[in-house]
């Protein structure tokens, strides 16, 4: 036993490591290098021990693929004990990309096969680890056939890797239905509890292909005695009473049994869920389970309290009105120190406040803000954020009210919020014109404050500052105290701010200080004059004597714009030592014009400039209408049926971009500048009778088969209601049945096969749905282009396992196992070989051949890996 | 659907990882470090379930449980019960003290197969095999027992003859 008497036992590394606390790494190098070289020893006890430290220091972060083949190795040996080290090792170590796995399959089929109970339930285990296609491929027959074992655990196990396998396989899905469906009558109840587990995954998944086997999972819901299955089989519930409203009705007599007896909270908060996700319509066992759902809440423990919001949550979004009673328990929650629970319970505030009690809720939010740490705080103003903002500000009545918040929350210590304030206080003060006083007014604290423009240094509080400094210049009008905004536009402090606020801040001044000038200079209007006088004796002390004489008035005049210059001039200089190239433009463009003014001495001159800058930086920045783009006249001449290219509606990125353009146009329709995007926006908007008379039709055409397959499912009467909700299910719907017979790459089919037009027209219907599942689809595609080198596809397994199989569909090799399989005695001990499970004819060899079997896998391994690829192929392809 | 259950202590050292998706090591170290990140900040008096976007590519949750020195931590997608895993983990480290006789890290530690064999009792592919912690235990017994008789069967055959094990080892001296 030379090598493992010198060898560190696992329990030897571990415990060196724990004495080499200090220089843990070369400790770790060093038994790396031990274990490199005891893996290639010929001991299988050494090589395991090897490996299980190898294991050990995978967990902790090594890399251990390039052992994969010692891996496969040790997984290979027949004791027990060694095989398990194997098997844990590649359940931790192997995935897609591990090249060894070809090694394994006939090694996994051999424990499946096998009579020892441990064996089997190993080998299940494994294959449930690190399964892949191919692995799926070659072994499901096995595992379905584990399926009618006589042992219940190994049936229950056998359920559960089969779903494992369909993930990987999915046309395995529809030939294994039946018999896995079966054992939902087994004797044994753990059995059955697997196998609605397994049931619950695949209904959660894709649930309209399931709906004909409710009345099945209604039968074991009232005779579940198992937690754990009852709360499965409501989970299943969940996800069909929302396709299927009759069920409600069904259902909820024995949720309220449940509800009225359980003791267990799990339970009952289960029944809770599946009353919100489907069932909100019955008002009765609405009723009790928000009574239920009010004691988790208010319960002290934690969980129970999280969960109740998170439920609450997903009545918020089904049925607000109902549970406004907990408005107030969420708003009491938000003191309450665990974030999980108050991230919760802010979206239950946000989905339950209305235009009534805005004010008041926003106010309780915000009491929070001083004493919450930064991450809570800026969550607490993203919610306010959204709230107000949302629907176009819809919930605010009063603008000036928010104007102040949005003020209050600029000055938040550390908010990240800064984009989204700036762009709210700009979008109000542009959109309405009656704010854009109080607008000016509420910047105005930010813009002489000191201590803001110390934290716009850093953080995103710059972008308010820069909206400030817009909105002051851009209403200039407004502004009561121009000398103070003046020098507030120029105090030091903004030198720190990024470049483009300062350019902004010097656009501020240039446009303040115009429009001060205009007025003073201009006003031959009484009223006007009082105005300016009112301006102006804010900042010009003394004004009032001079008032009287009216060659002196207009000197004073003079003198006001001079000296508002000077210091201008005095401070303006600052600037000119920074790189931004617009920064200095800005600067000198100011200086340029305060020089002109300098050089004048005529108020004639002074009047005639300014009048005409003021032309120019008066013209008010509007907001457009989002329909505005219906409002420009078709021109004449324009051509949109004939496709510019023929191509272009196949190309999935030019609509994209088609649609991109149409919302530019939408929302600057002032500025279309590219024809093609005109063209294309036209194209997309004005669709000929012909088009969309054909769309419709394949539209009905498709739907209707829908309705006849599934035609049980529907209330006798297309009601509207109906009609209406079915829509949002008819694109995935119409697209799975109309691509029923390829059960593989479903989605991708369907969006190539669908007419050109046909396409065009959904998106244009949807527009907003259509193209973001498309584009997640790619994603997927993509994702697993990389990830994987077997590319399966997500939506696979949405097929429907109910209909009848197909020709060619059968699970083959399954007939090679005798009915007589569950007789544990006599089981067959054939050889596998490597054909694929499609092939009739496995053979069964003598049981001495086993012994040799390793060898021989290992003689196989070249002529395998020489047919896989062919035989991976055709599988495809059928 | 469970996508993994791990072990980590206080310090964020991880003591049993068991991942019912593939992921290449960096992404398991990856969700291993995110996982902590997330539970360690978390005092004891909070809710055992965290929420967060990023974690082990959206769609996920997490439950953990701190036991002493130990988190216990499941993260499973959102159709998974919550409570239900909650109960789960307890059922776990219940399992654990029966076979450990008051299980403590270092029982872990040392004997990470053991541990580890009788999640898979519990857990199969991310599914839920077995709840009862009385019958994981005989479930785990028995591979045990039968993991020994066979040890014990193939010494008795070799006991005779030589055990044809190569002997040297570059090591040895």
């Amino acid at each position: 036993m030379g090598i493992s008497l010198f060898q560190k036992s696992l329990r030897d590394m571990i415990s060196g490591m724990r004495s080499n606390r200090n220089n843990e790494e070369k400790y770790i190098q060093k038994s790396m290098e031990d274990i490199k070289k005891e893996l290639k020893s010929t001991d299988m006890k050494v090589k395991t021990v090897a490996l299980q430290k190898l294991t050990y220091l995978n967990m902790l972060g090594f890399d251990m693929s390039w052992a994969a083949f010692h891996v496969v190795e040790v997984m290979s040996t027949p004791k027990l004990l060694h095989k398990v080290v194997g098997y844990q090792a590649a359940a931790q170590s192997f995935n897609e990309g591990t090249d060894v796995m070809l090694l394994i399959t006939n090694l996994l089929k051999k424990d499946l096969i096998s009579t020892n109970p441990t064996e089997r339930s190993i080998g299940l285990d494994c294959l449930s680890n690190i399964v892949t296609l191919d692995l799926a491929r070659d072994l499901i027959a096995d595992v379905y056939g584990l399926l009618s074992s006589s042992s219940a655990p190994c049936r229950k196990r056998s359920a559960l890797v089969l779903y494992c396998c369909f993930l990987k396989y999915p046309d395995a899905l529809r030939p294994c239905f039946k018999g896995l469906v079966e054992h939902l009558d087994d004797h044994e109840q753990s059995v059955v509890c697997s196998v609605v587990s397994v049931l619950c995954e695949l209904v959660i998944k894709h649930p309209h292909n399931y709906l004909e086997m409710a009345p099945l999972f209604y039968r074991l819901l009232l005779n579940s005695t198992n937690n754990w299955m009852t709360m499965k089989l409501l989970k299943i519930f969940g996800a069909l009473t929302p396709l299927e409203p009759r069920l409600t009705k069904k259902i909820v007599e024995p949720l309220k049994n449940i509800m009225s007896s359980t003791m267990a909270k799990s339970l009952l908060f289960d029944c809770i869920t599946t009353v919100c996700s489907g069932m909100t319509s019955n008002e009765e066992i609405v009723e009790m389970a928000l009574g239920h759902l009010k004691d988790f809440v208010l319960d002290s423990d934690p969980n129970l309290k999280y969960l109740g919001f998170k439920a609450l949550e997903q009545f918020v979004k089904h049925i607000p009105e109902t549970v406004l009673r907990f408005g107030n328990a969420a708003l009491m929650c938000l003191s309450t120190a665990d974030p999980t629970i108050r991230s919760s319970a802010l979206r239950v505030i946000s989905g339950l406040v209305s235009k009534k009690d805005l004010k008041e809720v926003i106010v309780r939010v915000l009491e929070h803000i001083p004493s919450a740490d930064t991450a809570y705080r800026n969550e607490l103003s993203e919610v306010v954020l959204s709230i107000c903002c949302r629907d176009k500000y819809s919930l605010v009545s009063d603008f000036s009210w928010y104007l102040n918040i949005l003020v209050e929350l600029a000055r938040v210590p550390g908010s990240v919020h800064g984009k989204t304030i700036a762009f709210q206080i700009t979008d109000i003060a542009c959109r309405v014109e009656a704010m854009r006083d109080d607008a000016v007014q509420a910047v105005r604290s930010l813009l002489i404050d000191p201590f803001v423009v110390e934290m716009g240094k850093s953080g995103s509080i710059g972008e308010v500052l820069k909206a400030t400094a817009w909105i002051t210049g851009e209403y200039a009008s407004f502004v009561e105290h121009p000398k103070e905004t003046i020098e507030a536009l120029l105090q030091p402090g903004i030198l720190k701010l990024p470049c483009s606020v300062q350019a902004m801040y010097i656009q501020a001044i240039l446009k303040v200080f115009v429009h001060i000038t205009n007025d003073l200079v201009c006003d031959d209007d009484a009223d006007e004059a009082s105005q300016s006088e009112k301006d102006g004796s804010t900042w010009v002390e003394g004004e009032d004597d001079a008032e009287e004489d009216n060659g002196d008035e207009e000197l004073d005049k003079l003198g006001v714009v001079n000296e508002l210059s000077d210091l201008i001039l005095a401070h303006v200089d600052q600037y000119s030592d920074t790189p931004d190239p617009e920064v200095v433009e800005r600067m000198s463009q100011l200086k340029a014009v305060l020089d002109l003014q300098k050089g004048m001495d005529d108020i004639k001159d002074v009047k005639d400039l300014f009048s005409k800058l003021h032309g120019i930086i008066s013209e008010e920045l509007q907001p457009i209408s989002g329909k505005a783009q219906k409002k420009v006249p078709l021109p004449e001449d324009l051509q949109v049926i004939d496709p510019i290219m023929e191509e272009f509606f196949d190309e999935e990125f030019d609509l994209q971009q088609a649609e991109e353009d149409v919302e530019v146009a939408d929302n600057q329709a002032a500025s279309v500048t590219s024809s093609r995007g005109m063209d294309a926006a036209q194209a997309l908007t004005e669709a000929t009778e012909e088009q969309k008379k054909f769309a419709d039709e394949t539209a009905k055409n498709q739907l209707k088969q829908h309705r006849e397959k599934h035609g049980v499912f529907y209330l006798s009467s297309d009601d509207k209601q109906g009609a209406g909700d079915m829509g949002e299910d008819d694109g995935g719907e119409v697209e799975n049945v109309s691509v029923q017979e390829p059960p593989v790459d479903v989605s991708e089919d369907s969006a190539t096969k669908v007419d050109a037009l046909t396409s065009y027209r959904r998106k244009k219907k949807k527009k907003k749905k259509q193209p973001t599942d498309l584009v997640v689809k790619q994603d997927e595609d993509v994702n697993e282009g990389v990830d994987s080198p077997v590319k399966i596809n997500k939506n696979a397994l949405d097929v429907n396992p109910l209909a009848p199989l197909e020709d060619g569909e059968e699970l083959p090799s399954v007939e090679a196992y005798p009915t007589s399989y569950s007789n544990e005695g006599d089981m067959p001990t054939y050889e596998t070989s490597y054909e694929p499970v499609h092939s009739q004819n496995t053979e069964a060899p003598p049981a001495e051949k086993q012994k040799h079997k390793s060898r021989r896998r290992r003689k196989h391994k070249s002529r395998k890996e020489k047919e896989g690829a062919p035989q991976e192929a055709t599988a495809a392809e059928t | 659907m469970i996508r993994c259950f791990l072990v980590i202590n206080n310090f964020g050292k991880p003591r049993l990882i068991k991942f019912y998706e593939r992921l290449s090591n960096e992404e398991r170290q990856k969700a291993i470090e995110d996982a902590y990140r997330l539970v360690s900040k978390r005092l004891d008096d909070l809710c055992n379930f965290v929420e967060d976007d990023n974690l082990f590519g959206g769609d996920s949750q997490l439950i953990y449980r701190h036991f002493a020195t130990l988190y216990f931590i499941v993260i499973c997608d959102k159709a998974e019960s919550e409570l239900g895993i909650l109960d789960l983990i307890q059922v776990y480290v219940e399992t654990l003290d029966k076979s450990f006789e008051n299980v403590c890290e270092l029982d872990i530690i040392f004997n990470q197969q053991k541990a580890g064999l009788i999640l898979d009792q519990m857990i199969t592919g991310g599914l839920v095999l077995e709840t009862n912690s009385q019958e994981i235990v005989t479930k785990y017994k028995e591979l045990e027992r039968s993991m020994k008789q066979q040890e014990k069967e193939s010494s008795n055959k070799n006991a005779g003859g030589t055990t044809g094990s190569y002997n040297k080892s570059p090591r040895a001296f």
